[in-house]
């Protein structure tokens, strides 16, 4: 009977501790974010990858930036000028902007982080060749171009993957081509720890030097709400998932879309990115059927689009069916009616008759996929329904990510493959275009229009030359663009003011509900 | 027992070698490129050569095997691509959870096993006895991550008790240490517990049998002291090999319950390193868990000794 009491009364103090120390809540103090993958390093000159870029936006600031329709704005220039011949862009940087070490901005620290960026970034590199940047006094910086370049403000203003973000002159001058070893810049958040593997922690930069204007994507005022932001490492979906509904997360990203229904039934709420996801299906054009136009035509106009992206992305609440091929989010700057005409309405006949005249015969298709590409694999799967309904022998070949990596880079190992790409702010940057990159697009008439395209002097010309784009995007088919696809993110009712653009998170407008 | 012990050690080396070379050649023929997992999708061909270049990856097999086990046999397991750090600080910094989770695991597995084991031996046939049996069938068909994640679903988010996911270290407070341990510790003790409970009662029941139990009893001694006071002590050799390998295998990383848990241990970091490419971290890991898996057995087996001096090692009179 004793006995019996002890243990009911271990048993009760256990469930009250349980109870008392349970799941915790969501505090003003800290907004912890679940995401399932950690890029290799943070420093954005190094990597290319997103993953890196969206949580380094809160640390690092850049010259200008994007607001929510991709127009550019100032960030840590007070004003910007681009010369007549298109050739020099002169920056007045704003004063006493302070650095997370103590010190304050400089001409000099401006110039030495953009020399780095110009000289050792994937980006840099491709926009900036043979580029100058000189401190002309105390406050204003001149960025001369080896040629006009009507693109390099919106290149320079990208705010996502590499993203050139202004630090101490002394950092980047001893980095080099080196990953830095520092994390300062002037953004409204510190980087307090990154525990490989676990977390990144983000602590509010309390002499913050915010513009004055409101925010506006990632332009205007970035003061931040919260204290600590944490990026939590999570590889696994189904612990994400459980983890934002039992309140360890308060915002999660990188689970399925099937799952949405389920954690909107738990009171979650979703959030919809905007549609700068680009689902495209490319064509192996160096080897086999594919490399005829007229056998990329067939499955341009016998695959039903609406089926691939019902199957993948399960509602039309999150993509599109568009022709453009830089896709519906960047409609304000690059539009063109090209193609629209008939756009995504199947036709298997017709597709039928293409393909016998490109001389197909029955042999095995590849399609090259992983598991690990989420809506991409779930879109294959479709793709090889609809290639069987036009007669033709798909097969599905299925690999990990790393060695699915690898076989797309051999010209034989494959025939289709899906990548769902993210749209860049202006085309040359897509890699569709490019002849080394799997799929090995080869028309001396792209590199022309492309170069035309880059020597505008300003943007507004360049955009002029987008329907031409557009038409031989139509004609040479280096890929077909199944759909404008948009990311999704969770976030607890406790949270508001979170936002996406491009399509990683703004956390700095993110606030706990009242 | 030193010989023995010295004897045992040097055994390694040959196993450590032969471990090294199909750990490399596993993982180097695989495909799969650490350089193109790392530059992402969109990376040209360009910067991946000069990556691989940079990694040493274009150097034919046997030059970058015998560099890499030139600086291991001193102790340098080599560098992670992509954690940007040493091998053995990488493995170091993990080991703390994976430890904490394997003891914790380990002692729910012995809490629940050994007495339902005894209990099931000492009343053979009763509803104890099939009870004990139907939780050790169950334990043993569940997956732990299954387990893991039912707990979690009803524990974590249905009941909001506990958390279900993440790690926190003992400088975080020892009951927000504890707090994050009890749900994987429950998943995977529960499983290792179902082997034990049967092999305790197996074992026990054997003893139970003997002569010198009669003489116990005959003696007028307790049932409950013949079961724990001298059953028990000589019925536990069988469970500790089982326990051993048990731990062994915890240490050695509860792959798929830290993943499920999302606790940064050995486990973890090895099926993050195998879908990376991170060779070096994959053959320091595997050779690390090869060196402590010996290692546990060989302490298990001196163990035997303290149980039972029948079994006592190097001592030529006991044998």
């Amino acid at each position: 009977m004793k006995r019996t009491s002890i243990l009911r009364g271990i048993g009760v103090a256990l469930m009250l501790t349980l109870a008392g120390f349970g799941a915790q809540s969501v505090s003003a103090e800290e907004l912890r974010i679940a995401v399932a993958s950690e890029p290799p390093t943070m420093d954005t000159v190094v990597t290319t990858q997103i993953q890196a870029g969206e949580p380094m936006r809160n640390v690092f600031e850049t010259l200008l930036t994007l607001d929510s329709d991709n127009n550019v704005r100032a960030m840590l220039a007070d004003t910007f000028e681009q010369s007549a011949d298109g050739l020099t862009i002169t920056f007045t940087l704003r004063k006493d902007v302070p650095f997370h070490d103590g010190t304050t901005m400089t001409a000099n620290d401006v110039v030495a982080s953009m020399r780095r960026w110009s000289e050792f970034s994937s980006a840099g590199q491709t926009h900036t060749p043979g580029a100058t940047w000189e401190a002309k006094d105390e406050n204003t910086v001149v960025l001369t171009l080896s040629a006009p370049n009507g693109l390099v403000l919106i290149d320079l203003a990208y705010n996502s993957a590499n993203l050139p973000g202004i630090m101490p002159a002394r950092i980047a001058e001893a980095a080099g081509k080196e990953e830095i070893t520092e994390y300062v810049g002037t953004g409204p958040f510190v980087l307090e720890a990154w525990n490989r593997g676990q977390n990144l922690v983000l602590k509010k930069f309390e002499n913050y030097a915010a513009r004055s204007e409101p925010a506006d994507g990632t332009a205007g005022d970035r003061t931040p709400h919260y204290d600590t932001i944490t990026y939590h490492y999570v590889a696994d979906a189904s612990t994400i998932l459980l983890g934002i509904e039992s309140g360890e997360y308060d915002v999660a990203k990188d689970f399925s879309f099937d799952d949405v229904s389920r954690l909107k039934s738990s009171g979650i709420n979703i959030g919809v990115a905007p549609r700068t996801g680009l689902l495209n299906l490319y064509f192996n054009k160096a080897e086999g059927l594919f490399a005829d136009v007229r056998a990329r035509q067939a499955v341009n106009i016998g695959i039903d689009r609406m089926n691939v992206l019902l199957g993948s992305y399960v509602s039309e609440d999150y993509f599109d069916i568009t022709s453009d091929f830089m896709g519906a989010a960047l409609d304000a700057q690059w539009d063109s009616s090209i193609g629209r005409e008939g756009f995504g309405v199947p036709d298997v006949e017709k597709a039928k008759a293409l393909l016998a005249e490109a001389g197909y015969n029955g042999e095995k298709i590849r399609i090259l996929t992983s598991v690990s590409d989420g809506a991409a694999y779930r879109a294959a799967l479709v793709v090889q329904e609809e290639l069987t309904k036009l007669g033709v022998d798909a097969v599905l070949d299925v690999y990990d990510s790393a060695t699915k990596s690898q076989r797309r880079s051999d010209k034989t190992a494959w025939e289709l493959v899906l990548i769902t790409n993210q749209t860049k702010v202006e085309p040359t940057q897509l890699t569709f275009f490019r002849s080394s990159f799997p799929g090995w697009t080869s028309d001396p008439k792209v590199t022309e229009l492309l170069a035309g395209l880059m020597a505008a002097p300003s943007l507004d010309e360049a955009k002029t030359h987008y329907d031409g784009l557009q038409q031989w995007f139509v004609d040479y088919l280096p890929v077909i663009k199944l759909g404008d696809v948009s990311e999704v993110y969770a976030y607890r009712p406790e949270v508001t003011g979170i936002d996406a653009l491009d399509p990683a998170l703004i956390v700095w407008s993110a606030r706990p509900a009242q | 027992m030193i010989s023995y012990i010295a004897k045992r050690l040097l055994g390694l080396i040959p196993v450590l070698f032969v471990v090294s070379i199909v750990v490399f050649l596993i993982i180097h023929l695989t495909p799969g490129d650490p350089a193109r997992v790392m530059l992402g999708d969109e990376a040209t061909e360009e910067q991946v050569l000069e990556l691989q270049e940079r990694l040493s990856l274009n150097e034919p097999l046997w030059t970058q095997y015998v560099l890499w086990i030139g600086r291991v046999v001193q102790g340098d397991l080599g560098q992670s691509f992509f954690l940007g750090t040493g091998v053995v600080d990488v493995i170091g910094e993990r080991l703390g959870p994976t430890v904490t989770l394997a003891v914790g695991a380990l002692i729910v597995a012995l809490l629940i096993s050994i007495p339902l084991g005894i209990a099931a031996a000492r009343w053979p046939g009763s509803l104890l006895d099939a009870g004990a049996l139907g939780v050790s069938l169950i334990g043993m068909a569940l997956p732990s991550f299954l387990l893991g994640l039912m707990l979690a679903l009803v524990v974590g988010v249905q009941l909001g008790w506990l958390p279900v996911a993440g790690y926190r270290p003992l400088s975080a407070g020892l009951w927000q240490h504890v707090r994050y341990l009890i749900l994987p510790t429950i998943s995977l003790g529960v499983v290792q517990a179902a082997l034990l409970i049967r092999i305790t009662r197996a074992s026990m029941l054997d003893t139970l049998g003997m002569d010198y139990v009669r003489l116990a009893r005959a003696k007028g001694l307790s049932e409950r002291m013949i079961a724990y006071r001298h059953a028990f002590r000589n019925a536990v050799l069988p469970v500790m090999t089982v326990v051993g390998a048990t731990f062994g295998s915890l240490v050695t990383g509860a792959l798929v319950t830290e993943t499920v848990f999302n606790i940064p241990g050995v486990g973890q970091l090895l099926v993050s390193s195998i879908a990376r490419r991170d060779y070096a971290v994959i053959q320091g890991t595997i050779l690390l868990t090869t060196l402590s898996y010996v290692l546990i057995n060989l302490i298990t087996d001196l163990l035997y000794g303290l149980a039972d001096p029948r079994v006592r090692l190097g001592n030529s009179g006991a044998r």
